[in-house]
């Protein structure tokens, strides 16, 4: 394989676009081509699906305008970017290796220029693709994907009345949206930390504080949603989800362990609307870590972790009350928080590396 | 109903600020319409450049016209150019042809389906 090709597998990295310092007006050449040599290629087509791009992005505008009331409370930055990604055919080849398929992420970075952060949306047009709603026996027998979440999403979405593409985008926009909302407004708190994320010293009060934005990020998504569509059982269908996907571990507290959200949302009054479901996270969070702490072994692993945090020791009775008061109030220990963190690690960043790993020693053989 | 692509959508929040939502390709770039088109690439003597031939349907020429190229976007193997709003996006280019456009100069011509010289254009970083 040739140079040319090893670009292909590439990352695709971001391009911007400049002026050209120069530009003239050029006369024709009639000579350009060679007549024997003359050789009109034809474009390859762009690995740009711009009908599905099109359509996500339709829903997505139509999902703003119709959640403004709610949206315009939310604790956002002044720009954020929805970048639209496709898997191409050799990513489809390295996620066989992987066992995932790249559906959505959030990046927030921030911005080297003026230290404000401007966070990236990616949202995959690859889950909209040969996606027949009809077809729920072939979805149950052939899963077009390997990864277990976005099977379960798709099946229990099938047959929405129509609606399914809208609510798998609207849910994975928001779901999204939410964590840009958890980011801005606690930032120097303890349940938006950047040192937790990168700390094994606290690994404990890390899952902790990842489950309650997993909480609040499905709540307040699929909250919005059955709003929207009020005929279809929404809170059902996602609640259905996170049950089928359910990773039971004894001594870890599962950053997708929703499922208990979902019944409280539907009493939930129209006031106060986002606090209510933070709350409703927080204490789905505590509830779970309450049932870990019949262990001995997991209330010494918490009682350390929050001297690492707090440099205080704590009685058995005192655990609890301390992290529900402690998460939300500023916290010093977020200082020098490094300038990149990643909220999620995905699967893109596995299969760019992966990709580039290969690429640098060649390994790959087609 | 299919709408335009745009690059971007305002959300006008409590405190009088806004949210912009830009929408953008995988590459980076903000989503504008992209031309379909064929091209070929060729060395003019005349002009001493390479040179990147472009055929365009009749309703695309009069999207682009009077084709200034308001701006041009590259990687390893393609070039974006940006002109009226719209993308006429060129891939599996050479490396020397990148080179070209960005060390020296880069020729754009425009041609109709029926190989009608309409402009050239001569580019560089």
């Amino acid at each position: 394989m040739n140079n040319t090709k090893f670009l292909f597998l590439q990352t695709q990295l971001n391009i911007s676009l400049k002026s050209p310092k120069v530009q003239q007006n050029m006369e024709e050449d009639k000579d350009l081509f060679n007549t024997k040599k003359r050789k009109s290629i034809k474009m390859q087509p762009l690995i740009i699906d711009e009908l599905s791009i099109n359509k996500l992005q339709s829903i997505i505008t139509e999902s703003i305008n119709y959640h403004q009331d709610l949206l315009s409370q939310l604790v956002l930055p002044e720009q954020i970017d929805i970048q639209f990604t496709q898997t191409n055919k050799l990513e489809k080849f390295f996620n066989q290796f992987l066992s995932r398929e790249y559906t959505a992420n959030t990046t927030t970075h921030l911005s080297k220029e003026n230290n404000l952060i401007h966070p990236i949306i990616r949202i995959s047009t690859d889950f909209l693709k040969n996606y027949n709603q009809e077809n729920k026996e072939i979805l149950e027998n052939n899963p077009l994907s390997k990864n277990k979440f976005l099977h379960e999403f798709r099946l229990s979405f099938a047959k929405s009345q129509g609606k399914s593409i809208e609510l798998m985008t609207e849910l994975t926009f928001l779901h999204e949206l939410s964590h840009i909302h958890l980011n801005q407004k606690y930032l120097d708190t303890i349940l938006i930390s950047g040192l937790l994320e990168n700390n094994n010293e606290t690994p404990l009060l890390t899952q902790l504080t990842r489950n309650i934005q997993e909480s609040f990020c499905d709540g307040l998504s699929t909250y919005l949603t059955s709003q929207k569509y009020p005929q279809i059982p929404v809170l059902d269908k996602y609640e259905r989800v996170r049950i089928k996907t359910l990773e039971e571990k004894n001594d870890e507290i599962y950053r997708y362990d929703t499922v208990e959200v979902f019944s409280k949302l539907k009493d939930l009054k129209n006031e106060n609307v986002v606090e209510e479901i933070l709350k409703i996270a927080i204490k789905n969070g505590l509830n779970i870590l309450k049932g870990k702490l019949s262990s001995k072994n997991m209330e010494n692993k918490l009682r350390e972790n929050l001297k690492t945090i707090l440099n205080k020791n704590f009685s058995r009775q005192d655990l609890l009350p301390t992290i529900k008061d402690e998460l939300l109030k500023y916290n010093p220990v977020n200082k020098g928080l490094k300038k990149d963190f990643v909220c999620h690690q995905h699967v893109l960043e596995r299969i760019e590396k992966f990709r580039n790993d290969n690429i640098n020693h060649k390994k790959l053989k087609f | 109903m299919q709408q335009d692509l745009n690059s971007h959508v305002v959300l006008k929040k409590e405190d009088g600020s806004n949210t912009t939502f830009n929408f953008k390709f995988e590459n980076g770039l903000p989503v504008k319409p992209i031309i379909e088109c064929e091209y070929s690439v060729g060395y003019s003597k005349k002009n001493n450049c390479y040179v990147i031939a472009i055929y365009l349907n009749e309703n695309n020429i009069q999207k682009l016209k009077p084709f200034n190229v308001d701006k041009v976007a590259y990687n390893n193997s393609e070039i974006w150019l940006l002109i009226n709003e719209n993308y006429i996006a060129l891939n599996q280019l050479e490396d020397k042809i990148i080179y070209e456009y960005k060390n020296k100069e880069l020729g754009f011509y425009f041609y109709d389906n029926k190989n009608n010289f309409i402009c050239g254009k001569k580019l560089s970083e």
